[in-house]
């Protein structure tokens, strides 16, 4: 029986000379085993400019990306179009690191960052290989926020409500590393007893939390706080507790956007006898509203870029400004802000970006105890 | 109210809005026609797509596809016996036979329509549950969606048709992989090995194409011959399929509302709930003292067909409303709505209510325009089955690695994709079902979110004794408490729906039972892997890891105490041992060719490789004469090409092009 179903058996299709012929393909293959990178530059071409951006296509950054490049193509004569190239992965930093090793700086390579981006950066992230510090920035596009709270549903009328309270009032963001961390420094500067909790999808569940009743303290763009929630005021559901403000000449002032809304260091100020915890958190506030909302958007060259490229884009930014039909059709996309030219903001933005060690571990520590976040 | 409705219809009217929701049709038609790959893999292969469209255009593509994939999938099984997906098993039985005597027309008809009605049926359920939702959504917090994720991910696995330990093991599996990358809640990096390209958590899309797409290939490529060697006669009786519509409206009905209750409960599935259809068809059916099933009853395929569209829309609700996937198709579809900004849940009833009932009609017209492509493209799709797999795997396997690649842009996407191939052929050969597996790890991360957005803002007695949550634990408990009781019944009843639940997984399971042994025992080493990694993580960012590798251990090990169990009551024969080794075989031969396309790509770019794979393919495996396959690879060729030019896709760099500069 076993006899005839052997010889019954088909012969083997795999002879011992063809799986030595596919062992030897094999082996060739094997050299080119590793996948090679897909983010090196690759030049467009004559009178085409590469933009870098380390973002997904079609979320906020990219949009941003996308509508300030072809404003700048449509006043500059001698670009004809940017074109943008999308590499999201490792949190921005796969991007932003290949945007550096091209080393390009004749300016027919920039690149976009925003807020996350700068974080990693002065953070301390290990994967890291840039330096905001030694690049150029071109131009930038900040942005204004508003802390806030339901007055309805937590009986809090003012920012002294908030800071008399007995109890830790409920924080809810995203991430403690983000742009929450700007807010929550903020909170500890002032002395607000809060406790955080974090992973809400995005900024609109966040509101909702806040107007459900389920946490206390929320934090939103200028431009959301006015489409969405400034109606409300009138109700006591929405009471604004304090803006970020605007530098203005190196002075904070308070955000044009909202006038009526006092600012942060407003009321930094007006406290009297300051704790050596609440000294700090201004410290580290101060570096991280900088980069996170105030040049939150920037568009960005190498080291060592040709200068006259710098200015080219501090003239267009001027001219981009002043141009009251672009700035009218540029609102939603700039969030109601002004560009600011990268020239001129690179002396504060630099200084932002130096957080001493101290600061350091200070922001370090608080994130980890109080709010359960780890740095990398 | 009525407003939005007709606003709604007004949005989908535009030329170009239906324009692509006929193509998404026809890509469905098309998917579902081809056996194995089903609704992820249509919503897979147009996911790139998608970015490149507005959103009413996107949306209605991917609606397109996913109302009539379970449309078409009952072609082949009809035809030709076999499964044009796993819920289109349920034809085999009566289906398949009626093909055989003859009366193949007749079925397809019927189920075709009986498909309309049912999809139909769902999504005006949609349309009469929206405006109560909207109450319900204002007091809808974390812990009702946490409730609502815990459900669906449970079920998911408890339904997997007597299969419970394996299908909760793969959901555990599913679980772990889902927490890879970034976490949401302490933002540090988990199980990334310093890699960057899982910094950002495994791509969804990669997952579900190697999965279910390259296993299914894997597994058919060996097949060196047609699919089918059938002769095809579909015979006359198209009409006849409509009478019997009309002589069986309450089967039509009762399969509709099983579907779309079962789609209605995220995790339930398609495969499921066709089977159960079909069991309740059959129940009453014997009651009434006529029934024919297993000898070709044609309620045996009306109940199910009607089930299977009822799903589909069914499953909106859940997806739309609570933003929990009801189907593994909507995985995908709520990462879509995400990407446009788009928050399906509570949010969406406040703010985009036309979108839903976009949505709503998107689907009707899609379901209607599918029934009428089905059966114009009945006869010539069916002959696809006849094409030798090798023919269609050359232009398919470039095609699925361009659309995994299109989310990272990373090109070590092309070995995870393989990676999951294999892992997908594996569970096929064990008989683990996959539908769970994908589930859980789409539901992984918002899991672990709403967990803690739901205990650290609330006490437990406060959340838990929320009245819709103690809805979803007693319909938890129901779930497991009914089948139970349902299993007892049918042993009373001597019913034989146990065999034919054998019987419905048909192709896969050719793994000896020592082999399904080893696969338990290496899903226990790497939830003890894991659980020693999640041990190195914060008390909050390790919770969940931890949790799952604990709880995976454990039914890993009564994995294997069944396991063992059936060996010693069946130990593996000689037969089954060969037929193993010749499947290990021909898959290691089929991983071969996978990889030198991979290894090609990499070497000088994706057109190039493509070019060169496809014709050698063709020539060794498909055995194409030379100059077929020289303009067949041409036709693919430019596809790539055409998907890189029009559609806007990145095109994978090779070595080549980099050191051209």
């Amino acid at each position: 029986m076993m006899s005839l179903s052997n010889q019954n058996k088909p012969k083997s299709k795999f002879s011992a000379r063809r799986l030595l012929k596919a062992l030897a393909l094999t082996t060739v293959m094997g050299v080119v085993a590793c996948a090679p990178p897909q983010s090196n530059y690759k030049p467009t071409g004559e009178g085409v400019v590469d933009v870098m951006v380390p973002y997904g296509s079609g979320g906020g950054t990219d949009t941003w990306a996308r509508f300030i490049t072809q404003a700048f193509a449509d006043i500059n004569p001698d670009v004809r179009r940017y074109q943008v190239v999308n590499v999201p992965g490792g949190e921005t930093i796969t991007g932003t690191n290949a945007f550096v090793k091209s080393g390009v700086t004749n300016g027919q390579y920039v690149m976009v960052g925003s807020a996350t981006t700068y974080f990693q950066d002065m953070l301390d992230h290990k994967a890291v290989q840039f330096d905001f510090a030694k690049m150029e920035p071109l131009a930038f596009n900040g942005t204004g926020g508003v802390v806030w709270t339901n007055g309805n549903k937590t009986g809090i009328k003012n920012i002294n409500d908030l800071k008399n309270a007995k109890e830790e009032w409920l924080y809810g963001g995203m991430s403690a590393s983000g742009l929450d961390l700007i807010a929550l420094l903020a909170l500890e500067a002032l002395g607000v007893p809060n406790r955080g909790v974090f992973g809400f999808e995005g900024r609109g569940p966040t509101r909702l939390a806040v107007l459900r009743g389920e946490t206390a303290l929320d934090f939103q763009t200028t431009s959301t706080y006015l489409s969405q929630l400034a109606d409300n005021v009138k109700t006591g559901e929405v009471v604004p507790l304090f803006s970020m403000g605007i530098p203005v000449n190196g002075k904070i002032e308070r955000d044009p956007n909202l006038p009526d809304i006092p600012t942060f260091e407003e009321l930094y100020q007006q406290i009297g006898g300051k704790t050596d915890h609440q000294r700090k958190a201004y410290q580290a506030f101060q570096a991280f509203v900088a980069t996170g909302l105030y040049y939150q958007k920037g568009l960005w060259a190498n080291e060592g870029t040709d200068p006259a490229v710098i200015d080219k884009y501090d003239a267009m930014v001027k001219q981009l400004n002043a141009d009251e039909a672009f700035m009218k059709k540029a609102k939603e996309a700039l969030g109601g802000y002004q560009l600011i030219s990268g020239k001129e903001a690179k002396a504060d933005f630099n200084k932002a970006l130096k957080v001493d060690p101290e600061t350091m571990d200070f922001i370090a520590k608080l994130l980890l105890e109080k709010y359960g976040t780890a740095i990398h | 109210m009525m407003d939005i409705i007709i606003s709604a219809l007004g949005q989908l009217a535009d030329p170009t809005v239906l324009l692509f929701l006929l193509a998404g049709v026809v890509i469905g038609i098309i998917i579902g026609v081809i056996p194995g790959l089903g609704g992820t893999g249509a919503v897979a292969v147009l996911m790139p797509f998608i970015f490149m469209l507005e959103p009413n255009q996107a949306i209605a593509m991917i609606i397109g596809a996913v109302a009539v994939v379970h449309t078409s999938d009952v072609i082949t099984s009809v035809v030709l016996g076999i499964p044009g997906s796993a819920s289109a098993s349920v034809f085999l039985l009566d289906g398949y036979k009626m093909a055989q005597k003859g009366e193949g027309a007749r079925a397809l008809s019927a189920s075709f329509i009986a498909s309309t009605i049912g999809g139909l049926f769902g999504i005006v359920a949609l349309t009469l549950v929206v405006p109560i939702a909207k109450p319900i959504v204002t007091s809808f917090g974390s812990p009702e969606i946490f409730s609502l994720i815990v459900a669906g991910v449970f079920l998911t696995a408890m339904l997997s048709k007597g299969n419970m330990t394996k299908g909760l093991m793969v959901a555990l599996f599913g679980l772990a992989l889902g927490f890879v990358g970034v976490s949401p809640i302490s933002a540090e990096y988990r199980f990334t090995f310093g890699m960057e390209s899982l910094s950002d958590g495994l791509n969804l899309v990669v997952v579900a194409l190697g999965i279910f797409g390259l296993a299914e290939m894997i597994s058919l490529i060996a097949h060196k011959t047609a699919i089918s060697n059938q002769k095809v006669d579909l015979g006359a009786g198209w009409r006849k399929g409509f009478r019997d519509i009309l002589r069986y409206p309450f089967d039509v009905l009762r399969g509709s509302i099983v579907g779309t209750a079962v789609g209605f409960l995220p995790g339930v599935g398609s495969t499921a709930g066709a089977w159960l259809s079909y069991g309740q068809a059959q129940a009453f059916a014997s009651r009434k003292g006529d029934s024919q099933f297993g000898e070709g009853d044609v309620r045996g395929v009306i109940a199910p067909s009607a089930a299977s569209n009822g799903i589909e829309s069914g499953a909106l609700i859940p997806t739309l409303i609570f933003g929990v996937p009801g189907a593994a198709p909507f995985a995908l579809l709520l990462g879509v709505l995400l990407v446009f900004g788009i928050q399906p849940g509570p949010a969406m009833m406040t703010k985009h209510l036309d979108l839903v009932y976009f949505i709503v009609w998107a689907f009707a017209l899609a379901s209607i325009a599918g029934a009428v492509l089905s059966f114009a493209l009945a006869r010539p799709l069916a002959r696809l089955s006849f094409v030798p797999f090798p023919i269609l795997a050359a232009a398919l396997i470039p095609i699925l690695f361009m659309s995994g690649f299109q989310g990272p842009i990373d090109l070590n996407t092309f070995y995870m994709m393989l990676f999951f191939g294999l892992i997908g052929w594996l569970c096929k050969a064990c008989d683990i079902p996959r539908a769970p597996f994908l589930i859980a790890f789409v539901l992984a991360e918002p899991l672990e979110r709403y967990f803690f957005l739901t205990v650290k803002v609330y006490e437990p007695t406060q959340w838990m004794t929320r009245p819709f949550v103690m809805v979803v634990i007693f319909i938890l408990v129901a779930a497991v408490v009914l089948p139970l009781i349902q299993s007892h019944l049918k042993k009373r009843k001597g019913d034989d729906a146990q065999a034919q639940a054998a019987i419905a997984e048909a192709d896969g399971k050719e793994a000896t039972n020592k082999v399904r042994l080893v696969t338990s025992l290496v899903f226990l080493g790497f939830f003890i892997l894991w659980l020693a990694l999640a041990t190195g993580y914060s008390g909050n960012g390790g919770l969940f890891p931890k949790t799952v590798g604990v709880v995976g251990i454990a039914i890993a090990l009564l994995a294997i105490m069944l396991d063992i169990k059936k060996l010693k009551a069946a130990p593996d024969t000689e037969e089954t041992i060969t037929k193993w080794r010749h499947t290990l075989v021909t898959v290691a031969v089929s991983t071969a060719w996978v990889l030198f396309f991979i290894w090609s790509v990499f070497a000088i770019g994706m057109l190039a490789a493509t070019a060169i794979f496809a014709l050698v393919f063709l020539l060794a495996v498909a055995r194409m004469k030379p100059v077929n396959a020289v303009i067949y690879t041409a036709g693919i060729t430019a596809s790539i090409w055409a998907m890189e030019s029009l559609a806007h896709m990145v095109l994978p760099v090779g070595y080549l092009q980099i050191f051209m500069g």
